[in-house]
């Protein structure tokens, strides 16, 4: 049998909407242009002693995403630490 | 010599006793005819997952596992209220409450990190699964997912509960019946990227101090994630904002409406061939994609309720005939030579009521629900590679017999993602 449509009031829908945006992260903790390095690059945040383990973090997972063999041994010297282990593989 | 049949006969006759002798009442379902669930991770999502799990008669909620001391007693304290007793047990790590041999089945809402392990794991100890949506973090997870839930024979749902939602199952209904025409166009609204961007942002809070272990085991939270420092917005919610834990708004509407277009297109077992990325990070932003067959899925931000006001997370079915859509409203617009055949649908709470029950009864009969984990993984593989031209910000093409990309290097090695130690998949 053909009925018209539903127009009762719309219920509430499932989908809740999201929270306030969380905070801002700082300079430090911002990808920025390790987004964009090339494979020379990320060799140079990799082996850096001066790079912070947040660079050292995005530039490992970035050089996973080009997979240059080249990168592999900065990579795999990654591997025995605690944090950045998953990051180098 | 006694036959089988008069074996089978002798053996079972002396165990049928009538259900009055045993003092139960009409309709009541015997504790050994329930199915037993526990819970693993229920925030306010799971809770009304939960909620509806505790009106299916014949289900027993026994025992709930979450990392966050709060969550756990406010889980056991909603079971034992509904039930009446203190029956709920609550658990810190997930093996525990997996190693019980009572529990047949988990509800799993954790973050969406750990939806694919968490559901291979519990496989891998005879549970069937109930999990929520976006099931997988990436391809790789998606196929893994699959491949798990046959290898072990076990029951999956999806938390893709619009499937048993009337007003989609009706829109659905009009394209079988041909009242659409050949199909031509689907349209799958995903996230508004004023709540959550097309590429989620891969940069860290500043850290502050842990909780304590028994309030937040912070290393069980992260669990398969990559690590980062704590930081209490993430355990609040503010996870879906980065990367590491989410796809964005992509994977957060489209496992839903992607899953849709599939289901109603009899699309389940595959995915497009094509991607095509439209738009910036703040939106509107759109995919374009294309099945062999030539049938085009349009993944749209079509902001929260869509253009025609039919709610959150709205699919659209466009054929050379006519075109319907419906979301969460449960109202439906259609094409005009349609509307004579417009009915009406039940409230959309009823999805998700209708989808859990459908799960019970479906471990009961050992069949595979209608969100089960093929299917899901399928739809989901579809969003990430969706995910992955956004990314690139470059058409991509699409290989699904070899399952993956035929134009983009990269593409590919972002088909998977690493997990960190201990975590396998």
């Amino acid at each position: 049998m053909k009925m018209p449509q539903n127009t009762q009031p719309a219920p509430a829908p499932a989908a809740k909407a999201p929270a306030a945006p969380p905070p801002t992260p700082p300079a430090e903790f911002q990808e920025g242009a390790i987004a964009t390095m090339d494979v020379a690059a990320l060799k140079g945040v990799l082996m850096s002693a001066q790079a912070t383990e947040f660079q050292k973090a995005k530039a490992a997972q970035r050089a996973g995403e080009l997979a240059s063999k080249e990168l592999v041994p900065a990579l795999a010297a990654m591997l025995g630490d605690e944090h950045l282990s998953v990051y180098a593989r | 010599m006694a036959t089988r049949r008069q074996v089978l006969k002798s053996a079972v006759a002396p165990m049928i006793v009538p259900s009055l002798v045993l003092g139960q009442r009409a309709g009541h379902v015997a504790p050994s005819d329930k199915v037993v669930w526990g819970g693993i991770g229920l925030g306010a999502r799971g809770a009304h997952v939960l909620s509806k799990l505790l009106m299916v008669p014949d289900a027993r909620f026994v025992a709930i596992c979450d990392v966050r001391n709060e969550r756990r007693e406010f889980i056991k304290s909603t079971v034992d209220k509904a039930y009446g007793d203190s029956g709920c047990q609550m658990y810190g790590d997930q093996y525990e409450i997996l190693a019980r041999k009572d529990i047949d089945a988990v509800l799993i809402a954790t973050g969406d990190r750990w939806h694919t392990p968490l559901s291979i794991i519990a496989a891998q100890h005879g549970k069937d699964v109930y999990c929520e949506k976006p099931c997988s973090m990436s391809i790789e997870d998606s196929w893994a997912l699959a491949a798990a839930f046959r290898r072990y024979n076990r029951l999956y749902q999806a938390g893709c509960q619009r499937r048993n939602g009337a007003n989609f199952q009706f829109c659905k209904e009009l394209l079988e019946s041909g009242a659409l025409g050949k199909l031509k166009t689907l349209y799958a609204n995903v996230g508004p990227s004023v709540n959550w961007p097309p590429i989620p942002s891969r940069d860290w809070l500043a850290g502050e101090p842990l909780p304590p272990k028994q309030v937040l085991d912070w290393d069980r939270w992260l669990g398969p994630a990559p690590w980062r420092p704590y930081h209490p917005s993430y355990v609040r919610g503010g996870w879906r904002n980065f990367y590491d834990f989410h796809g964005g708004g992509i994977l957060e509407w489209g496992s839903h409406t992607v899953d849709l277009c599939h289901w109603a297109a009899g699309l389940d077992e595959t995915q497009p061939v094509e991607y095509e990325p439209v738009g910036t990070n703040v939106g509107p932003y759109f995919v374009n994609c294309k099945y062999a067959n030539g049938v085009r899925l349009v993944m749209r931000d079509n902001g929260w309720d869509g253009a025609l006001d039919t709610g959150s997370c709205s699919f659209r079915i466009e054929g050379d005939l006519g075109w319907v859509e419906t979301g969460d409203k449960t109202k439906i617009e259609c094409s005009p030579n349609i509307k004579p055949l417009l009915r009406v649908t039940e409230p959309a709470p009823m999805a998700l009521q209708n989808h859990v029950f459908e799960m019970n009864a479906r471990i009961k009969e050992r069949r595979q629900p209608s969100a089960n984990a093929a299917a899901a993984a399928n739809s989901h593989v579809t969003c990430h590679a969706a995910f992955i031209a956004y990314q690139r910000g470059k058409t991509l093409t699409w290989d699904t017999a070899k399952a993956e990309f035929t134009n983009d290097d990269v593409a590919n090695n972002m088909r998977s993602r690493a997990l960190r130690e201990p975590w396998r998949i």
